[in-house]
């Protein structure tokens, strides 16, 4: 337990823990994710009606409409958000939801940035703090 | 090590952004500079620029979250200062009944209209603001969301944004700002792909709807990287240089493409690549583009069930051409023609719209069918001229599509089954 296994860039700074959920091929919030429940709903994912909620998401990229900041703020805002969201590209989609979020005082989560080899070597259950340091556990 | 209190002492801000950011001027601009500081961070701005006007998306309800979002600014004494219009809502506001919302989900999409016109953003409500009267001047730095929008802007007007979405839009129309990266940099403006159409009709080039299908092929071929065309006619029409945005936009992420001879920033090929030789050179050929026009059809099928058109909204110029195809003949499956007050109003005032409500046209206003639920049928095939529509019906409204010209889908909605005219492509 409590193991420093990574350090990652903070895109959003935040604390969050979870179970490790790999979400790939990468998504669009939008039209892939369902806000009101935080399942995947994009029929043609592998991943379809798995729930990213609670979960720590680990996603290459986000991909699509830039109208994904509105689904990752209706996730925070109906508790369905992930807990904490790692991806290995740079994002302002999901990002720009949580720095809204944030802003209004709702309970964002952190987004980080990592490189897929690191992201690769997570165990099943990570735990970040504020200055993007990731543990096992 | 980047972090976001680093990041926000590397913006440069000017005494009074800092002092929006203070709260000096109420708790709305103290928000939406928030909002753009971090974000600005993020991105990599080295500060905030001066912006002339601003288009705005985050009106489409999405959830509570948004709504709350939007009242907070009202609450928090916002106003935009900058010329800011409106992109469609879920509702509309002319005929609130046509759309098959919950009566919950109904009421908070419409606080949420309301919410952005309390703003003082314009009550616009489309998807082209540019045919709209709003039309920033060429080389002025803007904040616009919507794809479409976002694309005509850079293209066709010369103006300078990026691909703004929701929240950052009304933040920056409420400050005036955006983060200064991307295409409000001159050197991050340069076409780096050259596409040469010589093999392509003359013929063909003169028809819209040879425009969509350029543009779904150009978002995949460039995905974010700036194209300039090569060999496009002269005559090119605004209309058709906006399907040809939209279409890309859909299929692509592209915010900026250059047309030489005939967009702005794009007057010789040396002017769009700066100078610099192309990085890639790609020849367009028919068999290509009959191959991604073929992929805009996700059935092949005789049977009809609705007709879609108006993505983006019609101009007046495209709602004269569809009233003069249709004459007065009669649709036989339901036909909806998305558009903007700019061209309804007019509709109204000259008794067209009860007209064409006897030809079987629902001429729908302030939304979109591919946005909301207005489409009346469980599902079928549904055709359209439209490259976004083609690309958006399925996923959002479960219908398949047929792609075909303008000409194809009135001939076809009176007819009651999918008709296409292929000669054009030979």
């Amino acid at each position: 337990m409590n193991t420093q296994i990574a350090k990652a860039e903070v895109v959003v700074k935040g604390i969050g823990s979870g179970e490790v959920l790999r979400v790939s091929p990468p998504l669009s919030f939008w039209g892939g994710i369902d806000p009101a429940t935080g399942k995947i709903t994009d029929p043609r994912h592998p991943q379809h009606g798995v729930s990213i909620a609670g979960r720590a998401m680990v996603m290459e990229r986000v991909v699509g409409s830039s109208s994904g900041s509105s689904i990752v703020l209706e996730l925070i805002a109906a508790n369905k958000a992930p807990s904490l969201l790692i991806l290995s590209e740079t994002d302002c989609i999901a990002s720009l939801g949580v720095v809204v979020a944030n802003a209004m005082d709702y309970a964002g989560f952190p987004v980080l940035q990592m490189t897929q080899e690191a992201c690769a070597g997570l165990p099943e259950h990570v735990r970040v703090d504020e200055t993007g340091t990731v543990y096992a556990g | 090590m980047r972090q976001t209190q680093e990041q926000d002492t590397r913006m440069q801000l000017t005494e009074e952004e800092q002092g929006w950011l203070d709260g000096n001027c109420g708790p709305a601009v103290r928000m939406a500079t928030r909002v753009l500081v971090e974000m600005g961070g993020i991105l990599g701005a080295d500060r905030l620029i001066p912006i002339t006007s601003a288009h705005i998306d985050g009106c489409l309800y999405h959830g509570p979250g948004g709504l709350d979002f939007a009242e907070r600014l009202v609450r928090g004494r916002g106003q935009v200062v900058v010329p800011t219009t409106l992109n469609i809502g879920s509702i509309d506001l002319k005929k609130p009944d046509r759309i098959r919302l919950s009566a919950a989900e109904h009421d908070r999409a419409t606080r949420l209209m309301k919410a952005y016109e309390a703003l003082g953003c314009a009550p616009t409500w489309t998807c082209a603001p540019y045919q709209a009267g709003h039309r920033p001047k060429a080389g002025s730095d803007i904040a616009w969301a919507e794809s479409n929008a976002v694309v005509f802007a850079n293209s066709v007007l010369g103006a300078r944004t990026n691909r703004y979405g929701d929240f950052i839009d009304i933040c920056s129309a409420l400050t005036g700002r955006a983060p200064n990266y991307g295409l409000h940099l001159s050197e991050n403006r340069r076409a780096t792909i050259l596409i040469r159409t010589h093999a392509i009709s003359d013929a063909l080039k003169q028809r819209d709807v040879f425009y969509p299908v350029l543009g779904t092929w150009l978002g995949r071929v460039a995905g974010t990287d700036i194209a300039a065309i090569e060999g496009l006619p002269n005559t090119v029409t605004e209309d058709q240089l906006k399907a040809l945005g939209a279409a890309a936009a859909s299929s692509g992420s592209v915010a900026l493409f250059h047309t030489i001879g005939v967009t702005p920033e794009a007057s010789t090929t040396a002017e769009a690549f700066g100078d610099v030789a192309p990085a890639q050179i790609i020849d367009l050929d028919r068999d290509t583009l009959c191959g991604v026009r073929d992929a805009l059809s996700t059935v092949k099928s005789a049977k009809l069930d609705a007709v879609a058109l108006g993505s983006p909204h019609f101009s007046q110029s495209e709602m004269d051409q569809f009233r003069h195809l249709l004459g007065n003949r009669r649709a036989s499956v339901p036909v909806y023609v998305c558009t903007g007050r700019h061209v309804g109003d007019r509709l109204a005032s000259d008794g067209a719209l009860g007209t064409l409500a006897e030809q079987g046209i629902e001429v729908v206003i302030d939304t979109c069918v591919v946005a909301t639920p207005i489409l009346k049928g469980k599902g079928g095939v549904l055709m359209t001229n439209s490259g976004k529509f083609a690309h958006y019906t399925p996923p959002n409204t479960g219908y398949e599509t047929i792609y075909g010209s303008l000409e194809d889908c009135v001939e076809s909605a009176v007819r009651g089954h999918v008709v296409r005219d292929e000669s054009i492509w030979q």
